[in-house]
């Protein structure tokens, strides 16, 4: 069950995975907790759920609504903390040889960098991936992933604090996310992880009262799919490093069209939750894909879509 | 714990709005706690998009004593409510539900003595296998006290009969020997139940009508545990999405994992009473 075929092999820079499908960040744990399967070579890798220095208690509830297509969630950056991390799962990381990627949370540039430190002592994370979507408390709250600027200095700063592999999930709500991704690359990022969830709200009509606890939350699911493919495919047509999907996967054709798209590897979340198999069916849908049209490995496809007009840019208007 | 593509043996419509519906599902529901849940995904996962938590009422197999024997299937028993029940009670046999669990931590009733079962509505469904799997002496001495709106929705009521307990019922409209809430109920009765010694709540239903009853129970120092409804994404405490408020400010707890059946007194009950 957990065999998968060589030609699934997934290059992200520096980094090697035998599979393109890996678990987002906040749908399956610290990496210990999941399915049996969920430990081979169906899963490229496990990003754990975003890790801060200290523990977070995260948001009163209720913090999720179901949304058509999709849901809200306002979960509060809910963690136990880096070094309980690195304690209580680690050794079982390591012991059943799950390959798993960090998402690291700060709300100060200082935060990020002892993270990142941290974590390159541990020698053995596959990969450290900067969430940048948390807001700056000296910047007023402003998310690093939403300027340019910040980021760069955050992913620089990083870079020099670390040999571990550095991907950044960028925020799709930005006007400037191509900027924003640029950023990343431009300050040494090894791969980018586009995108997180978006900004959303619902409301309980009966109580007059949002549906979350925090009035808005993220999307996620099939509904953001179309929104995070546009944003794939214009940063990844000028991005020189590898592009990480995360955006409403739930099967190999969603999986395809974000690897034709431009996407080196795809991250599945929040589709997990209804069909914890679901990796396994894309890598097996992916791998028939290939087959049928006689291509050898998975990169053949990266990036092949055809027929875009030039100004397609602008959402045809 | 385990997921796997159930099939649709039956589904039929036991009273108004609500739906018993039968699984094979051998492999996943031998070791099912009275209390515990199931995750079921409702068609192919995009809209509605989230699985669906449901309590088991029965384990069964084909041509056994459901109440005796612990089968190769499932009964679920629930309500239509929105767009997933709905889909849900359009099933018909020989459909596949891709299914996991069992989920969550169940009743614990070790060492009761005197339990009183109090449902409100469908949500009495998680206290027939509660009630199925005391010991004879107990189901004589368990009171199971059951509310619905009209005498329409009382189906639960005549399985619950089908054991030797006492089984008293509660309809706010129509014909009744009682008549009001289930909570009304409970504290009308209060010399026959709660008064007696070593007596124990176990109750599933709304929330509003668990906060009155973890609020008397507390008042009298009576063992009360609730099972509470939150809606869930995982089911399996991987997204942290079901937190539930605990007197214990520091932290929350996740109903799918460490509930959905709570001590009532160590919940925060703080603007839940409507």
């Amino acid at each position: 069950m957990g065999e998968v075929s060589p030609k699934l092999l997934c290059r992200l820079g520096p980094v090697i995975l035998p599979s393109p499908i890996l678990a987002a960040s906040g749908t399956a744990g610290y990496g210990t907790e999941g399915f049996r399967y969920l430990k081979q070579d169906v899963v490229g890798a496990i990003v754990t759920k975003g890790l801060s220095l200290k523990p977070k208690k995260g948001n009163p509830p209720p913090r999720i609504a179901e949304t058509p297509c999709g849901m809200l969630n306002s979960i509060g950056l809910q963690n136990i903390g880096l070094e309980a991390f690195l304690k209580e799962h680690m050794p079982t990381i390591r012991k059943e040889g799950t390959r798993v990627v960090v998402n690291l949370l700060g709300e100060r540039e200082e935060e990020y960098l002892e993270g990142v430190a941290r974590l390159a002592a541990e020698g053995d994370i596959v990969a450290v991936e900067l969430n940048v979507s948390c807001p700056n408390v000296r910047k007023g709250g402003l998310a690093f992933g939403k300027d340019p600027e910040m980021t760069y200095r955050l992913v620089k700063e990083a870079k020099s604090h670390s040999s571990t592999p550095l991907w950044v999930k960028i925020p799709p709500d930005g006007t400037n996310f191509v900027e924003v991704a640029q950023a990343a690359w431009e300050a040494g990022s090894d791969a980018i992880t586009v995108a997180n969830t978006y900004v959303g709200m619902a409301v309980d009509v009966e109580k007059k009262r949002p549906k979350l606890s925090t009035g808005t939350g993220g999307l996620s699911g099939p509904a953001i799919r179309p929104l995070t493919l546009y944003r794939v495919w214009r940063i990844a047509k000028r991005a020189p490093v590898p592009i990480i999907a995360s955006g409403g996967i739930g099967s190999a054709r969603d999986a395809l069209e974000y690897l034709i798209a431009g996407a080196s590897a795809v991250q599945v979340g929040s589709a997990s939750f209804a069909n914890p198999m679901v990796y396994l069916e894309i890598a097996q849908g992916i791998e028939a894909y290939l087959s049928r049209y006689g291509h050898r490995e998975l990169g053949e496809i990266v990036g092949t879509l055809r027929g875009m007009p030039e100004d397609s840019d602008w959402g045809g208007l | 714990m385990g997921i796997q593509e159930a099939e649709v043996t039956s589904i039929r419509e036991v009273q108004p709005r609500a739906f018993l519906l039968s699984l094979k599902a051998k492999g996943i529901s031998e070791e099912a706690r009275p209390g515990q849940f199931y995750m079921i995904r409702v068609q192919g996962g995009e809209d509605p998009f989230l699985p669906r938590p449901f309590s088991w009422l029965r384990r069964y197999a084909e041509g056994q004593d459901p109440q005796r024997d612990r089968g190769d299937g499932l009964q679920i028993l629930f309500q239509v409510v929105g767009k997933g029940t709905s889909r849900l009670s359009e099933l018909t046999p020989g459909r596949r539900l891709l299914v996991q669990g069992p989920l969550g931590m169940g009743w614990r009733w070790e060492g009761a003595k005197r339990p009183v079962l109090i449902g409100g509505g469908i949500g009495g469904a998680s206290l027939l296998p509660l009630l199925e799997e005391f010991p004879s002496e107990l189901k004589e001495k368990a009171i199971v006290l059951l509310g619905a709106r009209s005498p329409m929705g009382l189906w639960l009521s005549t399985q619950m009969r089908e054991t030797p307990a006492r089984v008293m019922v509660a309809v706010e409209e129509g014909e009744a020997d009682f008549k009001g809430t289930v909570v009304d109920l409970l504290l009308a009765e209060e010399r026959e139940i709660t008064s007696l010694p070593g007596v124990q709540l176990f109750a599933c239903g709304p929330r509003a009508m668990l906060g009155k009853i973890a609020k008397a129970a507390g008042e009298r120092k009576i063992p009360c545990q609730v099972s509470l409804e939150v809606s869930m994404a995982c089911g399996r405490g991987v997204c942290l999405g079901c937190a539930v408020k605990v007197r214990d400010t520091e932290r929350y707890l996740m109903a799918c994992k460490d509930g959905p059946v709570f001590d009532a007194q160590a919940l925060d009950w703080s603007g839940e009473d409507g």
